[in-house]
């Protein structure tokens, strides 16, 4: 197989691991898998009682948008987003929830989000969202984001200890500058 | 043809995809919905000789309760290999 190829997953073996546990999320990460969910796949996945829904970490509106009408027409199935810039716009257009790294870091931040979005306040929830595209923008320029999420929250909080190697060491000095103008020191 | 379990492709541990639904529907996991929520994958403390700080976590997770998040662990950002 080589790098991108597309790979067809046969229904049979879908079911058949499907059958083995009892709840499963779905998680598409192409960054760190290099595997691609197509949405069909989702589609025959989404069929399977076992699996609950998937979980979309490539970033990409229209994936999610394409997941989210899987869902829809299968029915029963749920899709969740992670990438840190799309938690107002996901919850908007119908996803069940967000999975955030980047809630490590600005819990309170992610949580007003969250907030503005359930009691209706859309305001609060795009200022909340601004900042938390912000911050993922700065700290994610500088590295691996697990990384640069467990950096940041070590330069807040030493006793988090270092991320397991191999992750890159980025600069301190950047850190602080970039948590200083998130008020995050 | 059988897999060396003696199953045909198509069928989970002798069933069908669809039997195998039915049973699922017959005993459904209590409890398992997600409402829309935000959920953190978190990052493992470690002492610094790579054991894990309990006390740490505990306390990470009830900063993350208190702001309003739920959890999620051994994810990326949770150094999974751990």
């Amino acid at each position: 197989m080589t790098h991108g190829e597309k790979i067809q997953l046969p229904e049979e073996v879908v079911h058949e691991v499907a059958g083995q546990v009892k709840v499963i999320v779905n998680a598409g990460c192409p960054a760190r898998t290099q595997n691609h969910i197509d949405p069909e796949t989702a589609r025959v996945l989404a069929q399977h009682l076992n699996i609950a829904g998937i979980k979309d970490s490539g970033g990409s509106t229209e994936t999610v948008s394409e997941y989210l009408r899987v869902a829809e027409e299968v029915g029963g199935s749920v899709v969740y987003c992670a990438p840190d810039h799309l938690v107002h716009w996901s919850l908007q257009q119908g996803c069940a929830g967000v999975i955030s790294g980047l809630g490590n870091v600005a819990p309170q931040v992610l949580a007003a989000i969250m907030d503005g979005l359930n009691k209706g306040d859309t305001a609060v929830a795009d200022v909340a969202q601004l900042v938390f595209a912000g911050l993922r923008k700065d700290l994610y320029a500088l590295g691996f984001p697990p990384a640069m999420v467990k950096r940041a929250l070590y330069m807040m909080d030493p006793s988090v200890g270092l991320s397991r190697q191999p992750a890159l060491m980025p600069d301190a000095a950047q850190d602080a500058a970039i948590l200083e103008k998130h008020s995050l020191t | 043809m059988p897999d060396h379990h003696g199953h045909k492709l198509g069928q989970i541990q002798g069933r069908t995809a669809a039997e195998a639904n039915d049973q699922i529907r017959a005993a459904p996991v209590p409890n398992c919905s997600m409402t829309r929520s935000a959920y953190v994958a978190v990052v493992t403390w470690f002492n610094e000789d790579e054991t894990m700080n309990y006390a740490a976590i505990r306390a990470q997770v009830r900063w993350q309760v208190a702001a309003g998040n739920n959890i999620m662990c051994e994810g990326t950002n949770g150094d999974f290999s751990a």
